[in-house]
């Protein structure tokens, strides 16, 4: 019996990955087979790409399963407002990831960069799957070199794979540091009094406060389980507009929590469910180096 | 308590004392009476918070020398004078209680003059850790009674004691405390047909790994009444609840409303 339909064995997690290539040709390819996947796994596909790229996708997928844009679009737009544009295209009620394949016509490179770190961080508070297409002999050295860089994840033969040359982030340019430390995960009291007193001073009021701190220690409970108990886990607190944001560094990478799918790695279980306690409290995990940083970000109070 | 006593009580922990000394506070405020509280310094805070919680001031409420609740200095010889004033407004009755260091209780003396000629309620609050031997001997010849402050388990960190409906869980529990799980699911009795009822008004934090192992054990029929949970401990349990099948737990607030999940 045939079934149409998203492949319930497919799956597509949130990431921002570089696929370099070489030529158009290559690039359809590679954009073809990406977009295949997305489909396969009932995820919407926003296309800012070439026309030679878009004729090699059309030949390989069915026209209207992909949305096409302009590569100039992404010059025109913060990465907030086209991240908000690519959600648009998920089905009422999903909540699945939407694939986005980015082809950035070559401009000033410190604002490539900035995109693609926003690019990151988006993809760690946002459900999408972001490929970028990077020409490595025609983009110019430097810029394959940025690319390298501040992607998370490289495409490479068809696989996934962490960034081994990934530089660590910038805080991205609207954030304020407040502070950060090395919290022991084995006095748990004392480190929910310390988040209790940076949060108070970063101006976040009681029941917010209650509400992070519950996500934050189970965040250092779970790097401390990833980095097999060391003595230490970095932890980070930063303003983010009007947002406050707390980062909790693990060296070892972990999978992306997804708010609709249990995590497969027991020692993410209470994490993954406190994040789904308040909804005045995102979690995500992004990769970060070799490792990953759970990301728990409190919004403020008159937008939720 | 009832109007009029000069009690003591010997304390274990921080925990205990602010369950302790809030409890009188609480009582007090309820019954109208004007509450002195001096010594307690740092403990200010966590005091105030519970009586937030337990709904007897407003949210953004601060103690004042208007207030029912009021700190006073530590100085006896002012303490008449206060408690003087608090009736002149016409409180009907007079509370005093708050926190106090090693050694003699400088205010003994006052009190108990004070709360023969006037309607004052007293609270000495002694930490066991700094009671000198044969020091409690004395304080029970200097007090009328003794408030019993014992509790099931008592950490530091989080404190379960009985009360007549059930358990009483207070300050954080985290599943790293295992003695304090177990100390709860060993109290929670069984097999007498009514839900367990813990009152967690005063638990200000409980994380995913305890909350998922107390449903687990203790919500099974006829299931858990959690009364006086906070908004953060409601959904959370609720959330819970949802992963164990055959579990339930009701969030009942003090006055006896509540739902089900």
């Amino acid at each position: 019996m045939r079934t149409s339909g998203p492949d319930p064995g497919a799956w597509l997690a949130p990431v921002h990955r570089c696929a370099f290539h070489s030529g158009s040709a290559q690039a359809g390819a590679i954009a073809a087979e990406l977009c295949r996947r997305a489909l396969a796994a009932g995820a919407p596909v926003v296309a800012h790409v070439e026309d030679a790229v878009r004729r090699v996708v059309r030949a390989h997928v069915p026209d209207a399963a992909v949305e096409f844009a302009s590569p100039q679009a992404l010059l025109e737009s913060p990465i907030d407002v086209l991240a908000e544009d690519w959600l648009r295209h998920r089905s009422r009620g999903a909540d699945g990831p939407v694939a986005v394949l980015c082809q950035r016509p070559m401009d000033d490179l410190a604002a490539w960069r900035r995109a693609e770190e926003q690019t990151t961080v988006a993809v760690g508070l946002a459900p999408l799957a972001v490929t970028c297409l990077v020409d490595s002999v025609a983009a110019p050295p430097d810029g394959v070199a940025m690319a390298r860089g501040t992607h998370p994840v490289l495409w490479l033969d068809g696989l996934d794979l962490p960034n081994p040359d990934l530089t660590l982030v910038a805080a991205p340019s609207d954030t304020v540091p407040v502070t950060s430390a090395v919290l022991d995960p084995d006095t748990p009291a004392h480190n929910r009094r310390w988040w209790h007193d940076r949060l108070a001073e970063a101006g976040l009021s009681e029941p917010r406060r209650d509400e992070l701190v519950l996500v934050l220690h189970e965040a250092v409970i779970a790097a401390a389980a990833l980095d097999g108990g060391p003595a230490g886990v970095p932890v980070r607190l930063h303003h983010a507009g009007p947002a406050v944001v707390c980062e909790v560094l693990t060296r070892r990478p972990c999978e992306l929590l997804l708010p609709s799918m249990v995590p497969a790695d027991r020692r993410l279980l209470m994490l993954w469910l406190a994040g789904k306690v308040s909804p005045a409290v995102t979690l995500a995990a992004v990769p970060e180096g070799g490792g990953a940083r759970f990301l728990v970000r409190s919004e403020p109070p008159d937008q939720v | 308590m009832s109007r009029g006593r000069h009690d003591w009580v010997v304390l274990d922990s921080e925990e205990a004392h602010a369950q302790v000394v809030g409890d009188f506070v609480v009582e007090g405020v309820r019954a109208g009476e004007c509450v002195l509280l001096t010594g307690l310094g740092s403990r200010e805070p966590r005091l105030w918070a519970r009586l937030r919680r337990a709904g007897v001031v407003a949210p953004t409420w601060e103690p004042s020398a208007t207030t029912a609740v009021r700190v006073v200095p530590p100085d006896p010889a002012r303490l008449p004078g206060y408690v003087d004033g608090a009736l002149a407004e016409g409180f009907p009755g007079v509370r005093f209680s708050g926190a106090l260091g090693a050694g003699d209780n400088p205010f003994e003396e006052v009190v108990t003059e004070l709360a023969a000629r006037v309607p004052l309620t007293v609270l000495c609050p002694y930490f066991r850790h700094l009671l000198v031997p044969g020091q409690s001997a004395s304080l029970a010849g200097a007090h009328d009674h003794e408030v019993d402050a014992t509790a099931l388990h008592d950490d530091g960190t989080f404190r379960l004691t009985r009360t007549p409906e059930g358990l009483r869980l207070a300050g954080e529990l985290d599943s790293g405390n295992a003695d304090a799980l177990r100390a709860v699911l060993r109290a929670t009795p069984r097999g007498d047909g009514r839900p367990a009822t813990w009152d967690v008004a005063d638990l200000r934090f409980l994380d995913v790994g305890a909350a998922d192992s107390l449903v687990a054990a203790a919500a099974g029929p006829p299931g858990l009444v959690l009364v006086g949970a906070s908004r953060l401990t409601s959904r959370l349990v609720r959330l819970l609840a949802t992963r164990h099948p055959g579990r339930s737990v009701q969030v009942a607030q003090a006055d006896g409303s509540g739902s089900t999940r």
